[in-house]
Formats: structure tokens, sequence, C-alpha cells
């Protein structure tokens, strides 16, 4: 879906054609759903529901186009998230206990970066601060712009700017970590 | 690098550092896990979803207007009822136009049958013959004798001098048997009749014209009346001959 179609959509919800929320709900609900899953929300089906049913209910007081209605649809999302942490346990917050790999791998730094799978990348995720989570997920999965960023998260450019150069370092540490003693890969997510 | 990039991963895709590649690598295959699937909406969703599209059915049947401000968005979602509603209404006016036509024509018909009608009492008096002092009368429809021909005779030409109007349905009667005289009043009775239908033919024809610039079931009707007169008035002419 190109974003023409995007901002044909979001225009038609605005002008109250119902039939336009269900393309919208297609097209933004995976992502929505990967930001509140990766961010640690504990129910991410039941919370991108709400952000979807809390923006179809204010659509009409929307001003803006396609672009601008994704970054409005995170600001709402990133909101939720920490509601609902606030509410319940974090999925990340769940003590993680270290599963030392005995296996001697002869393995270099180039084949434990391969390896890197999706579960690791979450306990790469769990090792930062809840802010520069955020400020990078929505960088990468929301797709949003540093200045949307900011807009979303309720902080200056600046802020954002900085908090992903530490998430960014931190991951790179923590990689680097990887690399160099594998059998600790398991480990990460109890380092927070 | 500049990670202050819009787009991130390429920035980190284009790192020199091994390390950065890897990191992009693995938040794309977070961005691809993200796109998968659509979530199962919960019931709120659902339910406002539900709620919502309906009455959106009900405003574009109602006010085309409104949901044309969104033309350009595709197919408008529905479509039926519309056209059902235009149907409707273009069932409704034909008839009326044909009943307000078929209404004049009405009127026309009633009144050229009322004097007809008035008219045929009349035109049986023409009709009568001496039969040994039974008058007999042959009407258009019963063709049957009833009267006295004396009564009948009084009657008929008051009532051709009170009313004043001819029958073009009135059908010559045929005689019973062939009439050797003709009275005065028979005479002068079948004179008033002729000159009476004459002038009610005209008028006949003046309102069945009328009739004719409306419908065409007024022409119908135009053409019966005329058939109808033309015959009536042709066996009246043969009838009066054979007088």
């Amino acid at each position: 879906m190109s974003g023409d179609d995007v901002d044909l959509l979001v225009g038609a919800a605005r002008a109250g054609g119902a039939w336009a929320f269900g393309r919208l709900w297609e097209r933004f609900s995976p992502v929505v759903h990967g930001y509140l899953r990766a961010r640690g929300v504990r129910d991410p089906e039941d919370v991108t529901s709400e952000v979807f049913l809390a923006a179809f209910r204010r659509v009409g007081d929307f001003e803006g186009d396609g672009r601008a209605f994704r970054a409005w649809l995170f600001t709402i999302a990133h909101h939720l998230a920490v509601d609902a942490v606030r509410r319940g346990p974090h999925r990340h917050e769940s003590p993680v206990d270290v599963v030392e790999d005995g296996r001697s791998s002869p393995s270099a730094e180039e084949s434990a970066l391969a390896a890197l799978g999706g579960a690791d990348v979450d306990r790469l995720l769990a090792t930062l601060t809840p802010d520069q989570r955020d400020v990078l997920l929505l960088r990468v999965v929301g797709d949003l712009s540093l200045e949307e960023t900011a807009s979303a998260v309720g902080k200056p450019v600046g802020a954002v700017k900085q908090l992903q150069h530490r998430a960014l370092a931190t991951l790179r540490r923590r990689i680097s970590e990887q690399a160099i003693t594998p059998g600790a890969t398991t480990a990460i997510a109890g380092t927070r | 690098m500049s990670t202050h990039d819009d787009d991130l991963l390429a920035a980190l895709r284009r790192a020199a550092d091994p390390v950065d590649r890897h990191l992009a690598d693995a938040l794309a295959g977070l961005v691809r896990e993200s796109r998968q699937a659509v979530p199962p909406a919960n019931e709120a969703l659902a339910a406002f979803l539900a709620e919502s599209v309906s009455p959106a059915a009900h405003r574009a049947q109602s006010d085309l207007p409104d949901v044309a401000g969104s033309e350009s968005l595709g197919p408008a979602p529905v479509s039926g009822p519309p056209n059902r509603r235009h149907r409707m209404k273009s069932s409704l006016l034909v008839p009326i136009e044909k009943v307000a036509k078929l209404g004049l024509v009405a009127k026309v018909m009633l009144a050229g049958t009322v004097a007809f009608a008035s008219a045929g009492t009349v035109a049986a008096t023409t009709a009568l013959t001496d039969n040994g002092g039974t008058a007999t009368i042959v009407t258009p429809a019963s063709d049957s004798t009833t009267e006295p021909a004396d009564d009948a005779v009084e009657d008929h030409h008051e009532g051709v001098a009170h009313e004043g109007t001819a029958d073009d349905d009135v059908v010559a009667p045929t005689p019973v048997a062939p009439a050797p005289a003709t009275t005065e009043a028979d005479d002068q009775g079948e004179d008033e009749q002729s000159d009476d239908a004459s002038e009610a033919d005209d008028h006949g024809d003046d309102e069945a014209s009328e009739a004719d610039d409306h419908s065409d079931e007024a022409s119908e009707a135009d053409d019966s009346s005329h058939d109808e007169s033309d015959s009536g008035s042709d066996e009246s002419e043969d009838g009066g001959s054979d007088d």
C-alpha cells in the first residue's frame, strides 16, 4: 500500500467513511502490535485494539496525512504502553534465569553475530532503559523520524538523539560481548 | 555513520563496523516480524467497527453528497438501496401521470355516455311502429316490444323537447313490419331527433377531439366514439329511408 493510498484512507476515515477503518487496521495493526510486543507490553493484542479504538474515535479531530496518522498512532500506542506497564508486570521485567551454555564453540565473532535471532534481539532490547527502548523501537519499527519520535514520547529532539545514541552504543557493546563470549548469550536478558 | 538519519536501519547497514551491520540485520528482523500478521481485534474494537459501519451505510443511502466527498477513495460501500429507491420513485410517477390522463378521459367518456344514454331514450321513439294498435318499440339493447305506441311517442317527444340531446349510440330500430304510413307526430319527432342528433354529434366530436389531445387512450375513445356514431348515423339513415 503506497503512501497515497494511506493518505486517501485517512482522509476517508476523517470524513466519516467507516469502511476505511478496517483498511487502516489491516495496514497498521501489525507494526503497532510489533512495537507493543517488543516494548514488553503484557497483552499486546488487546492494547493494539485499544490503540485503534482510541484513534478511530478521535479521527474526526485528527489533522494530517497518512504519515502524520502513522506517527499519531504510535503516539497513542506509546502512551497506552506506558499505562499498561504501570498497571501490570512488564514482560521484560520478569526475571530470566541465566542459563549457561556449556558448549564450547569454536565459532568466531561473525558466526555469533549471524546467529543473532529474534529472541536474542528481544534480550538485547531488554538491556536498554525504557526510554532508550522506546526511542529505538519508534525509530525502527514505527519508522518515525527524530521529530516524530520526539513528539510521540514528549521529549525534545535533542534528548531523543541522545537516547538513540546511547541505545545503539549499548547494543553494540552487548553484541560485541556476545561475539567474544558466545556462551553468555542467553544471559543477556537477566542483566538489565 | 550518522544514526540521526531518518532511515536508521539504512544508516546502520552503511556503517563500516560489522557490529553495526549485524545490529541492522537484527533490527530488520524485528521489523519483518512485526509486519507478519494482523493481530485479532478485541471485542471492544470489533463492536465499534460493526457499529460504525452500519450507520455509515445508512448515511450513504440517505445523503449521497456527504459520501461523495470521498468519491476518489474507491468503491462506495453500498450501491444497491439508492437504485431501489429511484426505481420506486419512477414506478410511482408514471402511473400517476397515466391516472391523470385516464381521469380526464374518463370524464369525457362519462359525459358522452350520459349524453348517449339520455338521447337513447329519445332515439328509441323513432322505431315506433303501429302494428294493429299495438306499438312496437325496438331498442338497441333489448330489441323487444315494451310499450304502447302512443305513450311511447308522447314520452319520446317530451324527452326530445326537454333534454335537447341526442345519442350517437342510437341504433335505428329495425322495423318489425313495414310501416305503411307515418304520422305527423312521427315525422316531427324524426326531424327534431335528427337535428338534435347532428348537434350532439358535433358536440361529441369536440369533446372527443379535446380528449385526443391528452392521451392515446383518449384517441382510442375518440375512435370508438366515431365508429359508434358513424354506425349509428348510418343505421339511422337507413332506418329513415326504410320508413
